[in-house]
């Protein structure tokens, strides 16, 4: 398993299905359509952390399947590029672009979270165990995928590692719809295209770093409204922060005046979720008032580098 | 000669009258103005003291108990020599679902003034405050006007658990005064009078009422400073200039926020511009259309 010098992975990802938490730049497929169109694939996101690969796939099915194929060595010797004899998952796919040999594969019918397989051979493949979910009710719907790097890699991390994927809607049949990437020649379910991600590229045999400025706030979660009455219903609010590097956080919140009127803090020691609960009281303890109120999360790196983001919630008692 | 003064004399008195009148009718009013708010606390709701009536204001610091002119919320005593009206949005600290919105008309009659404001400030589906308010103001004396206003509140909630109530309506009236000079205004308003406790789920949140005080300095043509104060609040100020004809620049500062804004002036209208930076929270913005 590839080791991290610096100690601290790069972007965990909370496989909960829901892809609101990946960067802009972790899409690496950027297919027409968007999430929400039915039976569309909008776009597929990679990224990793020190243990993991993070894969997730944006769209929506309704009485279709979906599949995705990764070639954890691209370009070298493992894997298979005709899938028209596997025992499971068999949409009759062969793989013809330059390098791509899928040796993984996921898939998922009609929404449900799915499974990840190793290809073993052209006729067979093996249920791996990889956390998988899928959401079609969220803000930007689809599945996540987490799989170790030591289940991919299991000899280790070659340097310049490269990754390539594929994914393709299917029908009981054979891969069809839609794919990301699309194919440039050919029809499904032939697949003559793949997208290469390098995650080594300074060769050093780990998988490479974000760079700073790839400091973000991935994701907050946290209700709109909430009632510190003592009635032991939405009496708290929860604040869940994802952040994409270890940080120390400071969360706040402020009348709509600009007044603070209440504080927390915390640190990640590497990349991941925070939780910090407000009971809706002031720094004197007393019940704040009806009303909107922002919450303002400010996280800071190592670097000394800093990242805000505000939202709002209401109090009603 | 005895007679010329005399002549002189009679046609002072009554001037003199009037302004001893005046001075008369201002102290009593400061002073039922001083011991009432002894009786006032703060208001209620925590949201409605951003409810945007204009974006002009916000820019020179949000003081406007003493301003003579602008649309306001702040006080119902405002006079108007022409027909206004001014229409905006306002996003606040860069957050995507909440914003809100404002439409306000002033209408001068032949010895009123009447200003119709709708605000409203909108939070995702889930919460919505809105206020329906109506004034008028009154010359009392050459240099004193007095205002009332009628404020009819809603506040509209997404029904997230049991009790809570989906709509509430409550509403209070403000009083007024406005002193007019050459070189300087002050204001005193006294806001939410009359207000009842309002309930939206399970506890009954007393909307106390407020005096606020504001003074308006015109040293020089095209250029005012103001102060606004609230009991139990920092201090609002700003300043704003008439740069060139067309164009009026404004700065400001209120608690932890500095202000900016300009007016721009446009065939036919106005377009506004408000910033409010916030130290942690970062920028609010205003803007609105006016017609002059």
């Amino acid at each position: 398993m590839p080791q991290d010098a610096a100690g601290g992975p790069y972007h965990r990802i909370n496989i909960d299905g829901n892809l609101d938490e990946w960067a802009a730049g972790e899409k690496i497929v950027n297919d027409s359509g968007d999430g929400e169109v039915m039976n569309k694939i909008d776009g597929l996101y990679v990224t990793w952390d020190a243990d993991n690969l993070y894969m997730g796939i944006n769209y929506k099915v309704d009485g279709y399947g979906i599949l995705l194929y990764l070639d954890s060595d691209y370009g070298g010797l493992s894997g298979q590029s005709d899938l028209t004899q596997i025992d499971t998952w068999n949409k009759g796919a062969k793989f013809s672009a330059d390098g791509f040999k899928p040796d993984f594969m996921y898939g998922s019918w009609d929404g449900d979270d799915g499974n990840f397989y190793e290809i073993r051979s052209s006729v067979t493949a093996s249920w791996i165990s990889a956390p998988c979910a899928t959401d079609f009710s969220s803000d930007v719907p689809g599945t996540e995928i987490a799989v170790r790097w030591d289940t991919l890699l299991p000899s280790g991390f070659p340097p310049g590692t490269r990754i390539a994927v594929f994914a393709a809607l299917c029908d009981g049949l054979s891969l069809a719809i839609d794919a990301a990437p699309n194919n440039i020649l050919v029809s499904l379910p032939d697949v003559d295209t793949c997208t290469i991600v390098d995650c080594d590229s300074d060769n050093d045999g780990r998988p490479d770093r974000l760079s700073s400025s790839d400091f973000t706030i991935s994701s907050i979660r946290m209700p709109k409204l909430f009632s510190p009455n003592s009635d032991g219903l939405n009496d708290s609010l929860a604040i869940t922060v994802a952040i994409s590097q270890s940080a120390d956080v400071q969360i706040k919140a402020y009348s709509i005046e600009g007044k603070k009127v209440w504080q927390a803090t915390g640190r990640l020691s590497e990349a991941g979720e925070l939780t910090v609960t407000w009971a809706g009281r002031d720094f004197s303890g007393d019940f704040l008032k009806n009303g909107i109120y922002i919450v303002n999360i400010r996280a800071a790196n190592a670097s000394g580098e800093e990242v805000y983001e505000n939202k709002a919630v209401a109090i009603i008692k | 000669m005895k007679d010329k003064k005399q002549k002189i004399k009679a046609k002072q008195c009554p001037k003199k009258l009037e302004m001893r009148y005046s001075v008369f009718s201002a102290v009593c009013a400061l002073f039922l103005i001083f011991n009432l708010s002894f009786l006032i606390s703060a208001k209620a709701f925590a949201a409605f003291e951003m409810h945007p009536a204009s974006a002009r204001l916000p820019g020179r610091g949000g003081w406007s108990i003493a301003d003579d002119s602008l649309s306001s919320l702040d006080n119902s005593a405002l006079s108007f020599d022409q027909f206004n009206w001014e229409a905006g949005r306002v996003n606040f600290y860069g957050i995507s679902e909440l914003n809100g919105g404002f439409l306000s008309l002033q209408i001068p009659s032949e010895n009123n003034s009447i200003n119709f404001i709708y605000s409203t400030l909108k939070f995702s589906s889930v919460y919505r405050e809105s206020i329906y308010s109506f004034a008028l103001a009154r010359p009392m004396t050459k240099n004193l006007n007095a205002g009332l206003r009628l404020n009819a509140y809603q506040i509209d909630i997404t029904d997230f658990e049991d009790g809570i109530e989906p709509r509430t309506l409550y509403s209070d009236y403000d009083f007024a005064l406005l002193f007019k000079d050459k070189y300087f205004n002050f204001g005193v308003s006294l806001q939410s009078l009359s207000s009842k406790s309002v309930r939206l789920k399970r506890v009954e949140e007393s909307a106390d009422a407020a005096i606020s005080y504001g003074v308006m300095f015109k040293p020089v043509k095209g250029a005012v400073f103001g102060l606004d104060y609230e009991s139990g609040r920092p201090i609002n100020g700003g300043l704003e200039v008439e740069v060139a004809d067309a164009l009026k620049c404004a700065i400001g500062l209120r608690q932890n926020i500095f202000t900016l804004g300009f007016s721009l002036r446009l065939p036919r209208c106005r377009l506004n511009f408000s910033a409010l930076l916030h130290n942690d929270l970062g920028e609010t913005y205003f803007i609105s259309v006016s017609g002059i």
